[in-house]
């Protein structure tokens, strides 16, 4: 029995549910938070940004504190220029800050996490963070542990471990 | 009249050509200091080999003698508080400069223990926008390849260029240990003092 009604009911039924996952979309990427956000620019220079991708996050302490708006090459110091937009009331991030690129997870996605310094002076909107960490990348690494196995049953002594970027934790007991 | 003239111009010549030599004296080109230093240390090193394998304690002094003067420690271990360098007082700041110095200089002397006369290459120097801050670029020829060593530099009002931090196989050391001492400090439950005497730097990588 198809009626006017039934089928005005069904069309409104499959409008507002292609909205309401529309909605769902939107929250679930973050899209709208974001763009209500003010933000200021601040620059970085990395040997290698790894995979990092425009619209990375930004954290410090793991809290998002901005998104990555730009990547590019430097063309005259051959590295690459990443423009961060930081929300604006985070304002009090020290100047000798360090803007590294870690990996969330194991093999995921990769984001710049801020480590805050000692300095009284704070970054502005076009300032450079200066100090930098690069991303480490998983070839390099696997090759430096290949490389120390294969010497270490040589017999050679005090082969260059694979460096450790973790924070190592100190008891006191 | 003409040879005054003459005269008091010869002497403004003279005189413009000495403090120009005293003012390209002061700043050394960032490649020649850092090839200078590492050089001054490996000669020593490979030259007393015998001597420190015998005592420890030589190795140490000898890394210190060769260290110190050229590491801005003060700033370096700044870096290394970061976050609680404005929490602590002017007497933890003081110490813990102390610790950290000695216990770099132990980790590094530990590291150049093992130093069998590897060579090295600095690379050429490319200058930055801040004429007062240098990055220098240097490989080290190990059995396990190259190593790549970034030395970043900072002159100071003597004119004279100091290390502030060391990029180590593409480890940013400064934010290494600022990252350790975070977290000493948190292992600590927030007691400054506890979490500088129990500070350990380690840099995980063994530089030869």
């Amino acid at each position: 029995m198809r009626t006017r009604s039934l089928e005005l009911a069904v069309g409104a039924f499959l409008v507002i549910s292609v909205a309401a996952l529309f909605f769902l979309a939107i929250k679930v990427s973050g899209l709208s938070s974001e763009l209500s956000q003010p933000s200021y620019k601040v620059y970085a220079h990395y040997q290698n940004i790894g995979g990092l991708t425009v619209r990375s996050k930004v954290t410090m302490s793991g809290v998002t504190i901005g998104r990555v708006a730009a990547i590019e090459l430097d063309k005259k110091r051959l590295n690459a220029k990443v423009t961060l937009e930081i929300y604006n009331d985070v304002n009090e991030i020290s100047t000798d800050s360090v803007a590294s690129i870690l990996t969330a997870g194991l093999l995921g996605e990769k984001y710049i996490g801020i480590v805050p310094g000692a300095d009284d002076t704070f970054i502005k909107n076009g300032d450079e963070i200066e100090q930098t960490q690069s991303s480490l990348v998983l070839e390099d690494l696997i090759g430096k542990f290949l490389f120390n196995k294969a010497t270490e049953d040589k017999g050679s002594n005090n082969a260059a471990t694979t460096p450790a970027p973790a924070a190592n934790s100190q008891d006191d007991f | 009249m003409l040879a005054l003239v003459q005269r008091s111009f010869a002497f403004l010549a003279m005189l413009s050509m000495v403090l120009m030599a005293q003012v390209s004296h002061a700043a050394e080109n960032p490649k020649d200091f850092v090839q200078r230093i590492s050089t001054e240390l490996t000669t020593r090193l490979v030259k007393e080999r015998a001597a420190y394998q015998k005592d420890p304690q030589l190795l140490l002094t000898i890394v210190q003698q060769n260290i110190e003067p050229y590491v801005d420690f003060d700033n370096f271990a700044k870096g290394v508080m970061g976050q609680f360098y404005r929490q602590a007082t002017d007497k933890q700041r003081a110490d813990f400069t102390v610790q950290f110095k000695q216990s770099l200089i132990r980790t590094y002397a530990n590291g150049l223990g093992a130093y069998e006369n590897q060579k090295f290459t600095v690379k050429p120097y490319v200058a930055g926008e801040d004429p007062k801050k240098a990055q220098v670029d240097m490989e080290i020829q190990s059995n396990n390849g190259v190593i790549p060593v970034t030395y970043q530099m900072v002159l100071n009002t003597q004119g004279q260029w100091k290390v502030r931090n060391l990029i180590l196989n593409g480890i940013n050391l400064g934010l290494t240990f600022r990252n350790q001492f975070a977290s000493t400090v948190e292992a600590n439950r927030g007691n400054l003092d506890k979490a500088i005497a129990n500070f350990v730097p380690s840099a995980g990588d063994v530089k030869k």
